[in-house]
């Protein structure tokens, strides 16, 4: 752990990464400031705020981490704020971001954003997140509450369902069904460990339990047709069985069970079919279901090796490129170097991630670090496979980057807590419990779970 | 000395701005590039050298082999989309970026039969398709452009003249250019049987016309003209020619899409049923017309309207045989002559003749250029009016010019109809046998004595034995359309063809002069001094 670098204290050399950071968006900042003033010769002072707005929240971050004492995973903080810097600059060059303009939503999305981010590092660090593993079941509760009152409430816009105001609560789903199965991982990873002749044979107690719990929300969501949410949620779902039990025969369980769903998605949903279809074969119907995807290859196509600069492309060519394309416009304008970049970058964050989980000694915490990082990669996954038309397109968006103020406050709270994750308890404290009794809610909640079978 | 004093507006223009863009690139990626390096440095340096337990070591490889392949198949787009021909032509038509790289590839030309540009696109604008004959091929040629996609030989070419055909399979050749010199990229030039001097004769006579001309070589099927006006001048191309409610029709070939009653000179198919059955009667052409079946209106001459028109009555040209009836294209004796073959008959002869055949002009790497069917009812013997309405080519009866161009022709080559072609090497079709040797010459012989002494005696030309047959078909649209068909010479016909003048009157004064300007420019040009060349394959 970091403890032995304790001692060069909380501004060590990583804030040279933070400078780094800081000069690569300056570069993207100025390749969109020389589209512009090549296309038209006028400089504007609110061109500076997106620039301003990243230094300044460097800035805050260096001062929280010095001031917090902060001990955690140096690489995390930086990699945060470089995505999210380039986020909130590919927006910008897409027009969707206007800082001069109080009455749009998305100029609160990224303060607000950093906010929860650092607020909840700051509410789980050292060892807080323990508090989590009891709130496993509201968790799960609150999520199917949300998505109740989406299912009543809410109302459908290109193909998802949102409430007043644009505002996806369902992206905050991902985030509490993260510290649900965390916590039921955790607690049952044992005993799902059980096999006879390599075929997974869990006792009958908590596998049925777990899957009646898991069953509340994955029909809910089948209910709102969110099938891009129930593929992520499932995949991670596996992974997360996977990486608590080591047995391999829950991933060819889960395989045979993704062909039977995908199966009956493609009975059951009309725009399942599409897609699978427009993802077989664009060129079937270039104009019609293949547009979208023929359009974002297009994008890459004419990016090519070197791409035109930031600033310089068509990217609005591509339908809704801001959001779930938005992965497309950076092909055509970074061309496949920058593509390669930012996937080195994401796979970076994503092995910090797993890095994190491993380090962590309380098993709570570290299948909450696993999850939230294998919800982020599989997000990531997910959408970028989908643009290129190496997955069908599932309308998932890209973390960290594409359009929307749900997904990036939630995501930013994500990567807070897996932040938090990273800070091991001071030394003073005594251990996380680990063998520690089961508190009355765990116990009740252990003995529901077998009984129920 | 300074002639002018530096400012920074005059130092800061938008072209110097632009040409930073390559070095802000170049700073950006070695920037994040930096910030990769350092990441990962740090992250090895800074922990602990303790092995990730195994589960997390399998998650990580995992998720980077799938970034890994996402990103190569990413790259078969992304940089060798050029080996997808299907990709490259969704990128001609609706990729709107100014300067895509498909829009860099340098097409290839179309040319004449005689090695006359009809179509070039110049290296250093390789977007811009330039057409020199204007308008006069707008239709055959169709176009390439960056907004309103591809059409006509453009379309049906699109892979050979962009360089990639379907079956070409992945040009890792290509590929290698494309990421070298990107300029390299060339398409395969396209020859056409059609002769530019030719069309261009009946562009200038179809000005201020609607209607079209088609000319072939009726030993070879090769097209010489495929003419339909009005045009557009493909190099100028503007939104509103494509507004649905265009009146004028401008984008329609009529040449090979236009369905018009055939009037007159369906009358050549009706006498050839009769020669083939022996038919050859005498009749009784009375001036008051022929009823066929009761109730029905009668058929008259048209000049029973001209004298009453005059206040006259019309005697009727009394008794004719099938030779004078066809000079004089008299309405009363086809009508009677289609009733005693029996509409079945003059169906089936119709249909044999092609008549409501697609015909496929052109089959090219990525379509097909084909004309419409046309369409005849099903006619019973005992439908007696109807079949009569047929006989004039009238009724429920709609024909394309280039049938009749294709009928025509087969009359002068022996009642064999060799189908249409648009390139000199594409293979020759198998020929359809319309009708008997004999009948055809007949019939040759008759469609002769209507230009010496019948209706279309203004197509007499001096050294030149021309055959035809005018038309006048009535249609709902207003005035009389024009039509003239035929071929010449006529004892061994190197040339055929098919006028039609849209509401241009009768055929004689409309079409007839546009086929003798065509046939005078093909003389002219020697097309009739070389010996015919022995028919191929029959």
């Amino acid at each position: 752990m970091a403890r032995s670098r304790a001692s060069s204290g909380p501004a060590s050399g990583h804030d040279f990464l933070l400078v780094v950071a800081f000069l690569v968006l300056l570069g993207g900042w100025s390749m969109i400031m020389a589209s512009r003033f090549a296309q038209a010769p006028l400089l504007r002072a609110s061109d500076l705020v997106p620039l301003g707005a990243l230094g300044a929240a460097l800035l805050c971050v260096r001062w929280v981490l010095a001031a917090a004492g902060y001990r955690g995973d140096r690489i995390m903080v930086p990699l945060t704020l470089l995505l999210a810097g380039l986020g909130l600059l590919i927006q910008f060059r897409l027009g969707h971001l206007d800082f001069t303009d109080a009455t749009r939503s998305s100029t609160y999305a990224y303060p607000l954003g950093l906010l929860m981010w650092v607020v909840t590092w700051m509410a789980f660090r050292q060892g807080r997140y323990d508090k989590l593993a009891r709130l496993a079941i509201p968790a799960l509760l609150l999520a199917a509450a949300v998505l109740g009152a989406i299912l009543l409430l809410g109302q459908r816009f290109r193909g998802a369902v949102y409430l007043a105001g644009q505002v996806n609560p369902a992206e905050l789903v991902k985030l509490l069904l993260a510290v649900f199965l965390a916590g039921m991982m955790a607690e049952f990873g044992k005993p799902l460990r059980q096999t006879v002749a390599g075929i997974p044979a869990p006792p009958l107690g908590p596998a049925l339990g777990l899957s009646a719990l898991w069953a509340i929300p994955m029909i809910l969501l089948i209910l709102q047709r969110d099938l891009g949410m129930i593929i992520l949620l499932n995949v991670v779902l596996l992974v997360m069985v996977f990486m608590a039990t080591g047995k391999w025969g829950y991933l060819a369980l889960g395989a045979l069970a993704a062909v039977a769903a995908s199966y009956a998605g493609f009975q059951l949903f009309a725009h399942a079919r599409e897609r699978f279809l427009a993802w077989q074969d664009p060129f079937l119907d270039p104009t019609g279901g293949g547009w979208q995807i023929l359009q974002s290859l297009s994008a890459m196509f004419s990016g090519g090796m070197w791409g035109s600069g930031l600033g310089s492309g068509n990217p609005t060519a591509v339908p809704i490129a801001a959001s779930d394309f938005v992965y497309a416009a950076i092909a055509e304008e970074l061309g496949f170097v920058g593509c390669a970049l930012l996937i080195a970058v994401y796979s970076i964050l994503f092995h910090r991630g797993y890095r994190i989980a491993d380090q962590i000694r309380s098993p709570f915490g570290q299948t909450l670090a696993a999850a939230l990082t294998t919800l982020l990669a599989v997000q990531t996954l997910m959408n970028i496979g989908g643009v290129t038309k190496a997955i069908p397109l599932t309308g998932i968006p890209l973390p960290l980057i594409s359009h929307g103020g749900s997904s990036l406050v939630t995501t930013l709270m994500m990567l807070g807590l897996l932040t938090a994750l990273s800070e091991p308890e001071p030394a003073r404290r005594p251990r996380a419990p680990r063998a520690k009794p089961a508190s009355p809610a765990r116990r009740r909640v252990r003995a529901t779970l077998f009984t129920c079978a | 000395m300074m002639d002018t004093a530096w400012s920074l507006e005059s130092w800061l223009t938008a072209e110097r701005v632009a040409g930073w863009m390559p070095w802000l690139k170049l700073a950006f990626w070695l920037l994040l590039a930096l910030f990769i390096l350092l990441a990962l440095g740090y992250g090895l340096r800074g922990e602990p050298r303790k092995t990730i337990s195994k589960s997390y070591r399998i998650l990580c490889s995992l998720l980077i082999l799938w970034f890994a392949g996402i990103l190569a198949y990413q790259a078969t787009w992304q940089l060798a989309g050029f080996a997808r021909p299907e990709f490259v032509k969704f990128q001609r038509h609706y990729n709107r970026r100014p300067n895509h790289p498909a829009a860099r590839i340098v097409r290839g030309s179309i040319l004449d039969v005689q090695g006359v540009p009809l179509a070039v696109s110049d290296p250093a604008r390789p977007g811009q398709r330039v057409y020199p004959e204007g308008p006069a091929f707008c239709h055959l040629l169709g176009y390439d452009h960056p907004v309103y996609g591809l059409a006509g030989i453009e379309a049906a070419e699109q892979g050979t003249l962009s360089g990639i055909t379907r079956d070409a399979g992945p040009e890792w050749e290509s590929f290698r250019r494309h990421l070298t010199n990107r300029d390299e990229l060339r398409g395969t030039n396209i020859t056409l049987t059609v002769s530019a001097a030719l069309q261009r004769e009946v562009h200038a006579l179809m000005q201020g016309r609607k209607g079209a001309v088609v000319a072939l070589d009726p030993n070879r099927g090769d097209i010489l003209v495929l003419h339909s006006a009005p045009g557009y001048d493909p190099n100028q191309m503007s939104p509103g020619q494509f507004e649905r409610q265009e009146p004028e029709a401008r984008m329609l070939n009529r040449a090979l899409q236009g369905l018009y009653p055939a009037g007159s000179t369906f009358k050549v198919l009706v006498a050839a049923a009769a020669l083939e059955r022996g038919l050859n009667p005498s009749l009784d052409c009375p001036g008051t017309g022929y009823q066929a079946g009761t109730g029905s209106q009668p058929i008259r001459d048209h000049e029973y309207y001209e004298y009453q028109r005059r206040g006259q009555t019309w005697p009727g040209y009394g008794t004719l045989d099938l030779r004078g009836a066809l000079a004089k294209s008299s309405n009363v004796y086809f009508a009677r002559l289609g009733v005693m073959i029996g509409g079945e008959t003059l169906r089936t002869l119709a249909v044999r003749s092609g008549l409501t055949q697609s015909w496929i002009l052109h089959e090219g790497s990525s379509g097909n250029l084909a004309s419409a069917p046309g369409r005849i009812p099903s006619l019973s013997n005992r439908d007696l009016a109807r079949t009569a309405q047929i006989s004039i080519g009238q009724g429920e009866l709609l024909v394309t010019p280039i049938y009749l161009a294709l009928l025509a022709g087969s009359i002068g080559h022996d009642g064999v109809l060799v189908p249409p072609r648009l390139s000199p090497v594409s293979p020759s079709r198998v020929p359809l046998t319309v009708m008997s040797p004999d009948t055809a010459r007949r019939l040759a012989g008759m469609m002769r004595h209507t230009v010496t002494s019948g209706t279309g005696r203004a197509a007499d030309l001096a050294g030149l034995s021309v055959a035809g047959k005018t038309g006048t078909a009535q249609n709902p649209h207003g005035a009389d359309h024009g039509w003239f068909i035929g071929f010449a010479p006529a004892s061994r016909p190197r040339l055929a063809f098919a006028v039609i003048v849209e509401q241009g009157g009768y055929g004689a004064q409309s079409a007839l002069p546009v086929a003798t300007g065509l046939l005078r420019k093909a003389q002219a040009l020697g097309w009739f001094n070389e010996p015919a060349r022995k028919p191929e394959g029959n």
